[in-house]
């Protein structure tokens, strides 16, 4: 009797070890079975992160073209992005979408002064100043007013200034004289290097194309030309009240052209391949770039005034992230 | 009663320990002008605040610190050129000693020589005559140290130097186009071009001398040549296909801000063999200005 009472606590115990053995293997395939689907979310959510991502850099190329416009949803990779752009806060919100789930990336942008410009005048080679003109690297607004901040140098050379005459030269925080303060210039500089005028702006290749114009446009203009001829001698940009406005380009395919005697109010970015004599009461407020300028002299009381508040309100130009934000969207509901 | 004492006496010595811990770790939290100055995380204005304190002082670890701020180009330009300036305008002794000494090491980088360069010389600009002579005429020195030299030197209207001087500067080949530039421009303005037949006209017409120099005297040629003799050299380098093509464009540019009809034929002649476009177009626009107005 007693040995068959201990057979079946044998076997209770052994049905008891069943049952416990069964709901542990059940509760670790429940646990393995919900980090397989955690696992695939996040699979999904990171290609998705990365969509979006891609979103994001395509409109920023886009801005660099000047185009504001929102992005229709356009497949990428295993899935597809498609971004809104408001012009008013400069917010981009780009969404990217893989296998249904979707990922949020908002980014608020601003327009930067373009990367070519290291002073009021920068010049990829020897600089040489003449005449009565004053270049002034401390920050105008745009209407050549000094607004208190340092600015930059007032001219950047990647090789030797010369100076001569009456013609002055200021910048970082140093009003104008003749000689220059040498903190207010850079010579040899390493990073002058003329390139191509959508490099210097910041832009992508070819978007300047558009703009590309064999015969000198009328004065005063706007927006952006891309004047491609040999040389243009003596334009007249317009005076104070009625300025030309925006980037202009003097820039052949051998960077041999000319922009000689300039006159006028200019208000933004000169890029030339060679510039001579800024004359007589010229203005320019923004900025000017050269490969070379051989003889940038003035006259009268020609002067060249940097602004930043000018250049980084180009027609196009350049744009960076200020501000950048992940959103993680609605949770993934799995079918 | 010493075992008493021992105590009380190792504890009085943990208390003012700490107590002097304490007072020292409080005064640090007062930053000196020194330690703004040397710290590179400051705002540049509160550095150049530092300097404006300390100009006097001839402490030696600030002018440890001074000198090196004054020889690293990574330190902000504005900073080191104030630096310089306030110290050696303050009539502070080891700043001059110091400033030379830069001057005179040419293993520093020319940006910090110059800066160094242009602080003495707005100091005493008599004083430094000798030194910006030696610079200017030094070939182994940076063509920007010695356009520097050039240009301070061009200023001294009252006390010139010799013209042999900027002659030899500006005619000598083998000098880099920027430093003959600047003689030129020195020479221009202390009235040493007196006679533009030999020291300008040559320069034009001479194919082998250096492009940049050469577009350079003719942009001041203008005001110091005889219209008749400067037209005849910029016809001679306009005909010359040996000339760069940026040159001869150059030429015509300025043909053609007085356009003349005594050279209408020799023009003709040039554009019936001229095969640039560039040229083409601008030497039938000349003609055509050049040309005497028929009376309608």
């Amino acid at each position: 009797m007693n040995m068959k009472n201990e057979k079946g606590m044998v076997l209770i115990w052994f049905l008891l070890l069943i049952t416990i053995l069964l709901i542990t293997s059940g509760g670790i395939y429940g646990l393995s079975f919900q980090e397989s689907r955690l696992v695939e979310i996040n699979k999904y959510r990171n290609q998705a992160f990365y969509i979006a991502e891609a979103g994001l850099d395509k409109k920023l190329q886009a801005l660099r073209s000047s185009d504001t416009s929102n992005i229709a949803s356009t497949s990428f990779g295993a899935g597809s992005y498609s971004v809104t752009y408001d012009a008013t806060t400069k917010q981009i919100r780009s969404t990217g979408v893989a296998n249904g789930v979707s990922r949020t990336v908002v980014s608020v942008v601003t327009k930067t002064t373009p990367p070519g410009v290291k002073g009021a005048i920068t010049s990829a080679g020897n600089a040489s100043f003449s005449g009565n003109i004053q270049v002034d690297g401390r920050d105008h607004d745009n209407s050549g007013t000094l607004n208190g901040a340092t600015g930059t140098y007032g001219v950047s050379a990647g090789g030797t200034i010369t100076q001569s005459g009456s013609s002055d030269i200021g910048g970082n925080g140093i009003a104008p004289s003749s000689p220059a303060n040498p903190a207010s210039i850079q010579q040899n500089a390493s990073d002058n290097a003329y390139t191509t005028p959508e490099q210097l702006l910041g832009v992508t290749a070819g978007s300047l194309d558009q703009y590309k114009t064999s015969t000198p446009p009328s004065l005063p203009m706007s927006g952006i030309v891309y004047y491609t001829g040999s040389s243009w001698i003596a334009p007249e940009f317009g005076d104070s009240a009625h300025p030309s406005t925006g980037i202009l380009i003097v820039h052949n395919a051998n960077a041999n052209a000319l922009l000689k005697n300039v006159h006028g109010t200019f208000i933004g970015l000169i890029i030339a391949d060679d510039l001579v004599h800024v004359n007589g009461s010229a203005e320019i407020i923004g900025g000017i770039i050269a490969k070379t300028s051989t003889g940038t002299t003035g006259e009268g009381s020609a002067a060249v005034k940097y602004s930043s508040t000018v250049l980084n309100n180009l027609p196009s130009s350049s744009y960076s992230i200020v501000s950048w934000e992940d959103t993680q969207n609605t949770a993934y509901t799995y079918s | 009663m010493i075992k008493k004492t021992i105590p009380i006496l190792l504890l009085s010595i943990l208390i003012v320990g700490f107590q002097s811990e304490w007072a020292k770790a409080d005064s640090s939290q007062e930053t000196t002008p020194l330690q703004v100055l040397k710290n590179q995380l400051a705002r540049v204005e509160d550095r150049m605040k530092a300097i404006d304190q300390l100009k006097t002082s001839n402490d030696v670890e600030m002018i440890s610190a001074l000198s090196q701020i004054i020889r690293d180009s990574e330190e902000p330009i504005i900073l080191r050129a104030h630096i310089m300036e306030v110290l050696i305008q303050s009539g502070n002794q080891w700043a001059s000693r110091e400033l030379k000494k830069v001057l005179k090491d040419s293993s520093i980088p020319s940006e910090n020589r110059i800066l160094a360069l242009y602080a003495l010389w707005k100091k005493d600009a008599r004083e430094m005559k000798s030194d910006l002579m030696n610079l200017a005429q030094n070939n182994n020195e940076s063509p920007d140290m010695r356009v520097a030299a050039l240009n301070y030197l061009r200023t001294e209207k009252d006390n010139k130097w010799p013209p042999r001087f900027w002659e030899n500067i500006y005619l000598k080949k083998e000098n880099p186009a920027p430093v003959r530039i600047q003689a030129m421009n020195g020479m221009k303005e202390l009235g040493f071009i007196t006679q533009p037949e030999i020291m300008i006209i040559p320069i034009i017409e001479d194919p082998y001398e250096q492009a940049e120099l050469r577009k350079a005297v003719i942009l001041i040629a203008d005001s110091i040549v005889a219209q008749e003799v400067l037209q005849k050299a910029l016809m001679s380098v306009l005909s010359k296909t040996e000339n760069p093509l940026e040159m001869r464009r150059l030429a015509l540019d300025n043909l053609a801000l007085k356009p003349n009809e005594t050279i209408l034929p020799q023009l003709k002649q040039i554009l019936s063999r001229e095969s640039d476009p560039i040229l083409v177009d601008g030497l039938k626009a000349l003609i055509t200005s050049a040309a005497p107005k028929k009376e309608s």
